[in-house]
């Protein structure tokens, strides 16, 4: 699967309260959440996302709270997948597990500039900046993570009998 | 969890190899304090933290499950130790079936190695805001204090709140101090009430709860007003985590916690035990 767009790029540490202010947690209405989306660290970003745009982040993307709600409302801004150097640990699972495509590729989170084309082939790794001409090559993750992500996620993918 | 199955993505390993055991009043709190502070918030970033080494069989149980509980405040996936008879004494009774034993492979590859001597370590407090903040307790300086908790997940099980009752005992809580006691589960509170150690908690001042998250992410009771410090026996200390985000929380163990609610300032045990 491919996945194409500009990229919206942040830096390190990008924790779930900045992705989803916590006095929003009170509804878990993927629509409402994503209305409110990196509001604190900035405010264009629910206006000027559009749908497939990839996110750039630095290390320690999605740190802090263990609350699905981040993930959620930053793929129903119609983010197609996040880039980053590396990703925490607990968000690094709760995306997959909602269907929030994503991949580690510290080069690329350095290189890749804020508004480039970026296009990223999840079946090889191969993340290209499309304004640059310049690859960049990812670890693509294994088939049945891959089967998660495409189906929406873990529950979606059980609902499916594709993970047993 | 419908499925039996789960999956994860497989941690690097960082070995600790811990030599030597630890001085009185020194903890497995100030252990992994001293570690965080050591390789920082993010030195363990989605690694698995090992813990082995002749030092291992000189910790308790409640050392192992506070260290364990706070490799997440490294960044790590997890902390592992190895089983020994102390592991096996704490299973016993508890669990439903025969244990698994997992040993590492013995040519296991490891992106680092540490060596820890206990002996060396002191008590150790983590200064606001993250938990590698830390300072030994003789460099911690006068920091008057406004709130004590002892206890949680972190530092919530019997032999933390032993400790604390040991200094708490006979003595009195600060004036203006909120002492806040909260056993880490029915059972641990239960036996605190049983044992007396509830009695020595509320004669010297403490309040002590039933067991609960509470205080320790600024939920309810104990929640900081701006201008306020805490010592506090839980896992992090980030801007506003207990309450007002001008306020301060001061990581530490038990009985440093107990001393500090005495002294109504961050104080070290020895202070008040000699």
């Amino acid at each position: 699967m491919i996945k194409e767009g500009n990229a919206i790029k942040y830096g390190d540490n990008i924790d779930t309260d900045v992705i989803i202010p916590a006095r929003y947690l009170n509804t878990s209405d993927p629509k409402e959440l994503a209305s409110h989306c990196m509001e604190d660290i900035d405010t264009s970003f629910t206006a000027r996302v559009k749908p497939g745009d990839i996110m750039i982040g630095g290390e320690n993307f999605g740190c802090g709270s263990s609350r699905e709600h981040a993930p959620i409302a930053i793929k129903e801004s119609g983010i197609s997948i996040v880039i980053a150097k590396s990703f925490a640990r607990i968000f690094y699972r709760n995306s997959i597990n909602i269907g929030l495509a994503i991949v580690e590729c510290p080069l690329a989170a350095e290189e890749i500039s804020e508004g480039d084309m970026v296009s990223v082939d999840m079946d090889s790794g191969v993340i290209t900046d499309l304004t640059t001409g310049k690859n960049y090559s990812a670890e693509p993750f294994p088939p049945f993570i891959q089967e998660i992500i495409s189906a929406g996620g873990l529950v979606e993918a059980m609902k499916r009998g594709i993970i047993k | 969890m419908a499925s039996g199955k789960a999956w994860f993505k497989v941690p690097s390993a960082i070995k600790f190899n811990l030599i030597g055991s630890l001085p009185r009043f020194v903890s497995g709190k100030d252990v992994i304090l001293h570690i965080i502070g050591m390789i920082g918030v993010d030195g363990a970033l989605y690694r698995s933290m090992e813990f082995c080494g002749e030092g291992v069989s000189s910790l308790s149980i409640e050392d192992r499950l506070t260290i364990c509980n706070m490799a997440i405040e490294a960044g790590a996936k997890n902390g592992i130790f190895p089983v020994d008879k102390t592991t096996l004494s704490f299973e016993k009774g508890r669990a439903k079936h025969e244990p698994m034993i997992f040993t590492a492979d013995e040519d296991a590859e490891y992106e680092a190695e540490y060596t820890v001597d206990l002996s060396a370590l002191k008590p150790t407090v983590a200064f606001p805001h993250l938990p590698e903040n830390t300072r030994t307790i003789d460099e911690v300086g006068d920091i008057k204090i406004d709130q004590v908790v002892i206890g949680s997940c972190t530092n919530g099980l019997y032999k933390d709140l032993a400790e604390a009752a040991e200094i708490l005992k006979g003595r009195k809580v600060a004036k203006n101090i909120r002492a806040i006691i909260i056993p880490a589960t029915p059972s641990i509170y239960l036996k605190c009430v049983e044992t007396g150690l509830v009695k020595t908690f509320i004669e010297a001042g403490c309040i002590v709860s039933t067991p609960t998250c509470g205080p320790c992410l600024g939920g309810y009771m104990g929640v900081l007003a701006a201008g306020e410090r805490c010592v506090s026996t839980t896992n992090r200390n980030f801007i506003g985590r207990m309450g007002d985000t001008k306020s301060e929380v001061y990581l530490a163990s038990p009985s440093v916690a107990a001393a500090s609610a005495i002294m109504g300032r961050i104080a070290g045990p020895e202070e008040v035990m000699k």
